[in-house]
């Protein structure tokens, strides 16, 4: 369903550079910090992750706070499958992915802020060691979430292993992590109900449909406002028309769905030469017109009727037209049979 | 009980660990060529083995199997013989493990250049080659077990828990995903076609990453790591339970490489599910490690091994998150195809793996040769430049990928796409792929200093081949108590039973239905088998590695059904499909439907030089086609083998093959000669690029109903 969302906005090849760039100027004002940070602030966070002596007691309530957090950071897959049920709007879809977005980039910025302590320990110059008995917020928590034994207490948990020299403690699973791996096959499970048992939201084919259902009714509702503002338009009915708004567009549609076959200058490539006299299947702007509408599908050329509005097929066969005589460099050889124009 | 006094092997060790920089190193160079060719393609040489599409696989394969394979296998003897107090098994079958896989890269960096493939990715090595890997890993696998078996240390470590599942898994999947009938001895078909070689090539292909660069890796990373701290590992409960469930749920998330292709709804949904599922079971081996650290980190900022091992374990922990994140279809459907991807495997790649190989020389080589490491400051140089060149690495393609993946799905408000042409999707990234070599080079750099580095500890060291130690025979009597995972612990072969069980689960629910249950591959009626010469067309194309830069899957998006002017790819259309090429990465345009859609003088100026049909383009020219004939005495064969493998040619249709595939060459070449009759270009009706053609022409025409010349009079009956 991004995609949906991500399509409809202008320009949107700037939003990963502006992250981009958030993601650096993130780096470098941390990095800045890191440079300029006071150094008791430095001791304190020396040995982190920090041992502590809080007792082992209080690390469960803390821990069931933090099960609920990451249950609420789960949530948009809930929600994904709720939204599923009840309505596919797209406003309902553009909330959820917008969360699963910000949830990610705090992912990404919990991963970032941990790097970068990683890191800081690894760049700072071995000092003197100072004993820190006072612990940060950032320790203390994660002593809780971990719900692990303090180091001072370490002895009464190892155990008798003994591999080589390495022991092993029996400290407990982390309650988040637990928690995490719950919610996880939880949400797998209703994955799977959702839309394989209950078939209650639609399988990517589905989607397609839709996505091509909408694309289709936006069309028909272009097309019904154009033909109310400027009348029908076919190939008996249309018209050369060299005003400068016409060609203007005219040449828009023809770089961006024509040159790739007749050249960028009509010169012809795949396609026929579009800028001399010769036609193969007519040269009036009726040809032209009934050319670029219905096509010569054994000849590659494709139908354009589906794509193009009429208008815009009128348009382009005029650019077309207004190419003829140009003469580019290197044109193809001309094919087809001398076309000169009527009384018209 | 009697104190018994034995050696550890350390020479294997040397060896192994020798071999890991070398490859290492080859790898990694032919890793930046290849990054380089894709923004200056006259780094092709314009020769056939130096191409993209060729020399893709070698790196692949050269850091998959030589470099990591190497320092896994370096490190397991090294851990093994110390977790289990006993030398090897056996000597000899140390040193034919050693040589023999030594002689299987050796083998593959030959093989692989020529173009012998069989296209599958990090399968791509041919059938004579498969069975000697089968037989190696066999070797391999006794001598553990058999280490295992006569151990003086009644209990298995966590790190041989790992050891046991790699060794069984990795034979399971190479063997199933090496299912193949041989043409001749450099060329091979495999027994799956379509979405069932689909299915299965990902099952592999994932759980490689699974089974060969994680749990090996996890393993090591539980004996350096400890040993490297001097810490007790944190928790021995965590160790139990992240283990089995990451056995047990990484196999089952393959299909996440197959969202929104051909693969049956069910099977997709399932591989995103248990991705998701996997998160945790991942970052227990994460925590595990960092929460080891602790009362050690003060050491992180002196121990160039700890500092390289924090950030292995780091890289590890953010690409199983990301790993799953991509699997979550609605962000799988903006990242697949891209170079997102290849910034993903690299941070598990250069992060996880490197670093942790690294970490683990500095430790073991001054260790073996009895000495201190040569400079801590190269060492500490080292870590630098090679995290700082992960980071230029994979932030462009991060960058590179969204905004290709954006451009390639935006329209216009017409209801256009915004970039129908999509070589202006690719010149727009080209910066990105150019930081990305500067990210790269700067890791082989680091990886160069090390090399000196080592060199210079062994010299001033004193090398011990023969390690002497100590430990008390195991008591010939039952052992009872313990929890029942301990009890487990001492009862190896149980042990692998159960491992064994717990990773076919899977892999026989997702495979058997989608092989038996004939709605998963619902069939076309109008798609018909290939012809002679469009089979030789494909095995040029797979020779080529075409398959490496074009996807032939067209999923169900608009923009794609517009960009490719067709239906989306069906299940249906690939059944004659063996292998299947559906591709992983669109550096190129997806190609299902580029039959028919061009003239046939397009292809053949296109192949002979990109650029005079597509200015700008980064594909190397392939001149070769236009002077290599076809081989005709292997058409026979081939069609045989296809019947055999239940492609409806009629019997007897071997031998009328040639007369067809001469038949439909002479049509091209004519037609060519008409088409380019400006130019008075010669055709040669035998040269291997009229086959091709003739494949990239038929490529997803046979759902729009056209039928197919030659096949028509002499196959219709076949079904």
């Amino acid at each position: 369903m991004f995609k949906y969302y991500l399509e409809q906005i202008q320009n949107v090849s700037i939003w990963p550079i502006i992250s981009l760039t958030i993601f650096f100027g993130f780096f470098i004002l941390l990095l800045l910090w890191l440079i300029k940070v006071d150094k008791k602030y430095i001791n304190k966070m020396k040995n982190l992750p920090l041992d502590t002596d809080t007792p082992n007691s209080q690390g469960r309530s803390k821990a069931a706070k933090i099960g609920a957090v990451f249950l609420m950071l789960l949530v948009p897959q809930w929600g994904f499958a709720q939204a599923a049920e009840s309505s596919w709007d797209q406003e309902t879809v553009i909330l959820w992915v917008l969360i699963l977005v910000i949830i990610i980039a705090i992912l990404v910025l919990m991963v970032a802020i941990y790097t970068l302590n990683v890191l800081q320990l690894a760049l700072r110059k071995p000092e003197e060691s100072v004993s820190v008995k006072k612990q940060g917020w950032w320790q203390k928590f994660w002593e809780k979430i971990n719900d692990r034994v303090p180091q001072e207490k370490e002895r009464d948990i190892l155990l008798d292993h003994n591999y080589d020299g390495i022991r092993e403690l029996d400290n407990h699973l982390p309650p988040w992590w637990t928690a995490l791996f719950y919610i996880t096959i939880v949400i797998g499970v209703i994955y799977m109900f959702v839309y394989h048992v209950f078939e209650s939201a639609p399988l990517p084919g589905e989607l397609y449909e839709i996505e091509v259902a909408e694309a289709d009714a936006a069309r028909a509702e272009l097309l019904a406002l154009e033909s109310e503002a400027v009348g029908n338009i076919d190939e008996s009915t249309v018209e050369f028309d060299n005003s400068e708004a016409v060609l203007q567009n005219g040449q828009q549609i023809y770089d961006m769905q024509c040159a790739s076959c007749h050249r960028d200058d009509g010169g012809g490539g795949i396609g026929p030469n579009l800028t001399d006299a010769y036609w193969i299947h007519g040269g009036s702007m009726q040809d032209v017109f009934k050319i670029v509408k219905y096509g010569v599908p054994q000849k590659g050329m494709i139908s354009w009727e589906p794509l193009l509005s009429p208008v815009q097929m009128r348009d382009v066969s005029s650019y077309i037209l207004s190419l003829v005589g140009t003469d580019p460099p290197n044109g193809k050889t001309p094919q087809g049979e001398l076309y000169q124009a009527d009384a018209e | 009980m009697a104190l018994e006094q034995f050696s550890y092997d350390n020479k294997i060790v040397k060896y192994f660990s020798v071999a890991t920089v070398i490859f290492g190193l080859v790898g990694m160079l032919v890793g930046l060529t290849l990054a380089i060719q894709l923004f200056y393609p006259l780094f092709n040489f314009d020769l056939p083995y130096t191409t993209f599409g060729r020399i893709r696989p070698l790196h692949t394969n050269a850091i998959i199997f030589a470099f990591v394979g190497n320092a896994m296998f370096a490190g397991v003897y090294y851990s093994m013989q110390r977790l289990l107090k006993t030398r090897m098994f056996s000597d000899l079958l140390s040193w034919i493990h050693f040589w023999g896989w030594q002689l299987i890269i050796v083998a593959a960096a030959i093989t692989l250049p020529l173009g012998y493939t069989t296209s599958k990715e990090y399968a791509e090595l041919e059938w004579p080659i498969d069975l000697a890997i089968t037989l190696i890993w066999v070797v391999f696998g006794i001598n553990m077990i058999g280490t295992i078996l006569k151990r003086r240390e009644r209990h298995m470590y966590v790190a041989i828990w790992f050891y046991i599942a790699t060794f069984v898994t990795v034979a399971v999947l190479h063997v199933v995903n090496s299912f193949e009938i041989p043409v001749n001895i450099l060329k091979s078909y495999s027994m799956f076609a379509g979405v069932q070689d689909a299915l299965v090539q990902w099952w592999y292909g994932h759980n490689a990453v699974a089974f060969f660069l994680t749990t090996p890796f996890l393993g090591l990373m539980y004996y350096y790591m400890p040993k490297a701290a001097n810490r007790p590992v944190y928790s021995y409960k965590l160790s139990i339970i992240h283990f089995w469930s990451l056995i047990f749920i990484y196999i089952w998330a393959g299909p996440h490489h197959l969202l929104y292709t051909a693969l049956p709804d069910w099977a997709q949904s399932l591989g995103m599910a248990f991705s998701i599922m996997l998160i945790a079971p991942s970052w227990g081996g994460m925590l595990n490690g960092l929460l080891t650290l602790r009362g050690a980190w003060d050491r992180v900022r002196e121990d160039p091994v700890l500092k390289f091992m924090v950030v292995a374990v780091t890289a590890y922990g953010m690409s199983t998150l990301e790993g799953p994140l991509l699997s979550i279809k609605s962000i799988n459907a903006i990242a697949h195809f891209t170079d997102w991807i290849i910034a993903h495997v690299h941070v598990g790649g250069l992060g996880w793996n490197g670093f942790l190989t690294f970490g683990m020389l500095y430790w073991m080589i001054p260790k073996m040769w009895n000495t201190k490491i040569y400079s801590l400051k190269l060492a500490n140089f080292h870590f630098w430049i090679g995290t700082l060149g992960i980071i230029f690495y994979a932030l462009p393609l991060y960058w590179a990928g969204v905004t290709q993946s954006l451009m390639w799905k935006e329209f216009t408000a017409d209801g256009f796409l915004q970039y129908p042409n999509f070589l202006e999707t690719v010149t727009q990234i080209i910066p990105m792929y150019m930081t990305r070599a500067i990210g790269g080079g700067m890791y082989l750099i680091g990886a160069l200093v090390m090399t000196y580095n080592l060199i210079m500890t062994a010299r001033r060291g004193q090398f011990m081949a023969n390690e002497p130690a100590e430990a008390y025979a195991l008591e010939n009597k039952p052992v009872t108590g313990g929890s029942w995972h301990h009890v487990l612990e001492r009862k190896p072969v149980l042990f692998t039973v159960l491992t064994l069980v717990a990773i076919l689960i899977g892999g026989v629910i997702e495979m058997v239905p989608t092989f038996l249950i004939k709605s998963n591959v619902p069939t076309i009626a109008s798609v018909q088998p290939y012809t002679p010469l469009e089979l030789e067309g494909r095995d040029i194309y797979i020779r080529e590695g075409c398959v490496g830069c074009h996807t032939q899957m067209v999923r169900p998006f608009r923009n794609e059904t517009e960009r490719y002017q067709g239906e989306y790819s069906k299940a249906g259309e690939f059944v004659y499909d063996h292998p299947f090429l559906w591709g992983s990465k669109r550096t190129g345009p997806d190609l299902h439907r580029v039959g028919n859609k061009y003239p046939h003088s397009w292809h053949y100026y296109h192949m002979y030089d990109p650029n005079l049909t597509s200015a700008g383009s980064i594909m190397p020219p392939y001149p070769w086609l236009f002077q290599n004939t076809i081989d005709e005495s292997q058409i026979a064969a081939k069609i045989r083998v296809m019947r055999q493998l239940g492609v409806p040619y009629e019997q007897g249709y071997e031998d009328e093959a040639l007369d067809d595939l001469r038949a439909q060459a002479q049509e091209i070449a004519n037609t060519l000669e008409q088409e380019m009759a400006q130019d008075e270009i010669k055709v040669v009706p035998e040269s291997e690029i009229v086959a091709l053609i003739a494949y990239l022409q038929r490529l997803g025409t046979d759902i729009k109903g056209t039928p197919t010349a030659a096949l028509n009079s002499t196959n219709q009956k076949g079904e």
